[in-house]
């Protein structure tokens, strides 16, 4: 079996067990919106439509959101010994990661795609820049997320209570991916193109490396049995 | 059945005896030999302090990370031992460094905390290596710990410098003594508040190994009881 094929296939499995359990994105997308909720109401009256409100209440809820379903990734192979069943594939280990972490990534997307546009009219703002930009930038974030996320959630998932720590070993290390979201985004709104804030740009791309190529050399720590 | 040693072993007293009275030395020169600064006053004494601390958590985390890497590697116990008591040691370093800054922050810049670089990315660091040990509470089995630890370490130490960067791009505004200009290092400092860094630094160092090489006895001691009792408990249980 080429990793190709092992990757489309794992790949596969999780969307048909998306469709039939709903847990990584019917949850996070409606966690995100109420606590798009919980945000409005915490503002104080009139503030809503000033500079930056929007940017960081998006990324505050995706990223927060994000984390219910980022850390079910592994934790749902566990029941019935699945992830042997994965790990016993005749491919490489870090194939696994790769399927794991683009079907993670595919559902962040999804969130993002039905929650965004709430938050956009709660605020009342407008894209401010072409729909392709703010795919690439969306898109590089929630890869970066979806990568470290996805390690994490191998590390958790064999963790004593390892789903209530997930978001406290996680968010230290995505400190540069959120900096990093909230600046491209004001970016985005305020002059319609990354130009201004390159350097982010370049610090998305250097994580995205990073992450999804270091468990090349460590997966195979990681979820051995 | 024989007890776990508790004695110290030799290289243990001689590194104590030789960093309990540089600890003291090193506190006499920042304290009353250096000279006074001229614009911060007795304030900056603080700086030795800070800067030994601030090594030393940098330190420690790189031993941890190749304690890590090593324990991958090997599958040595003894691997694992190190690298959590340098996590310990660098935790408490960094609270050193973080509390140390925060008071001399409140002397000069009026503030207790502020959102520069070296702050958010020394913060950050606290938090990745709290994780790092909350990791090793919650994993069970010595093997899976010591491997799922190693793996974390590896990781965190890893997205330290991407931390430091960001932060860099952030905000800014902590001094830099140290600069290094067209491949020469300088330091914007009297001669004498060099050699007492210099000392304070090698001091700290010491302490570092003289607690580092403590707490890892001390963890053998606590795997070797935790055997024993294992033992016990079989043997009364059948």
């Amino acid at each position: 079996m080429s990793v190709l094929r092992a990757v489309a296939a794992i790949i596969w499995k999780d969307l048909r067990l998306e469709w039939r359990t709903g847990e990584a994105i019917l949850t996070p997308a409606l966690l995100a919106l109420l606590l798009l909720l919980v945000i409005v109401f915490a503002l104080p009256p009139g503030v809503a439509r000033q500079e930056g409100v929007l940017t960081a209440s998006l990324w505050t809820a995706l990223f927060f959101a994000g984390t219910v379903g980022l850390a079910r990734t592994f934790a749902r192979e566990r029941a019935e010994g699945r992830l042997w069943g994965l790990l016993l594939a005749p491919v490489d280990r870090s194939a696994v990661f790769l399927a794991k972490g683009l079907a993670a990534f595919l559902f962040l997307a999804v969130v993002a795609l039905v929650t965004m546009p709430a938050f956009f009219g709660v605020f009342g703002q407008s894209l401010g820049a072409p729909l392709w930009r703010w795919g690439v930038v969306v898109g590089l974030v929630l890869l970066a997320y979806a990568a470290a996320g996805t390690l994490l959630s191998a590390v958790a998932a064999q963790l004593r209570a390892g789903e209530v720590l997930y978001p406290v070993l996680l968010f230290p290390l995505l400190v540069p991916v959120i900096l990093a979201a909230v600046h491209l985004t004001d970016a985005l709104l305020t002059t319609g193109g990354w130009e201004r804030e390159g350097v982010w740009m370049h610090m998305l791309i250097l994580y995205n490396i990073l992450f999804w190529g270091v468990p090349y050399l460590i997966f195979e720590y990681v979820v051995e049995v | 059945m024989t007890l776990p040693m508790t004695r110290p072993s030799r290289a243990q007293t001689l590194l104590l005896s030789l960093a309990a009275p540089a600890v003291v030395f090193a506190l006499y020169m920042a304290l009353i030999w250096a000279p006074d600064e001229r614009t911060l006053g007795t304030v900056q004494r603080i700086f030795y302090i800070h800067v030994g601390s601030a090594w030393n958590a940098y330190l420690s985390f790189l031993i941890v990370f190749l304690a890590s890497v090593g324990y991958l590697l090997r599958r040595q116990a003894s691997l694992d031992a190190v690298a959590v008591s340098a996590a310990e040691i660098g935790i408490l370093f960094t609270t050193l460094t973080l509390a140390s800054g925060s008071f001399w922050a409140r002397a000069v810049w009026n503030v207790w905390w502020t959102w520069d670089p070296r702050l958010t990315t020394t913060l950050i660091m606290w938090f990745m290596y709290v994780a790092y040990l909350l990791v090793r509470a919650a994993a069970e089995g010595e093997e899976r710990r010591g491997r799922l630890a190693g793996v974390f370490g590896v990781i965190a130490f890893a997205t330290v410098p991407l931390v430091h960067f960001s932060a860099t791009w952030w905000r800014g505004m902590h001094p830099n003594i140290i600069q290094t200009q067209g491949g020469t290092i300088r330091m914007n400092m009297d001669p004498d508040m060099i050699v007492t860094m210099v000392v304070a630094v090698v001091a700290t160092t010491l302490l570092n190994a003289a607690l580092l090489s403590h707490r890892v006895s001390l963890e053998h001691v606590s795997r070797r009881v935790a055997a024993l009792r294992e033992r016990v408990r079989l043997e009364v249980e059948s």
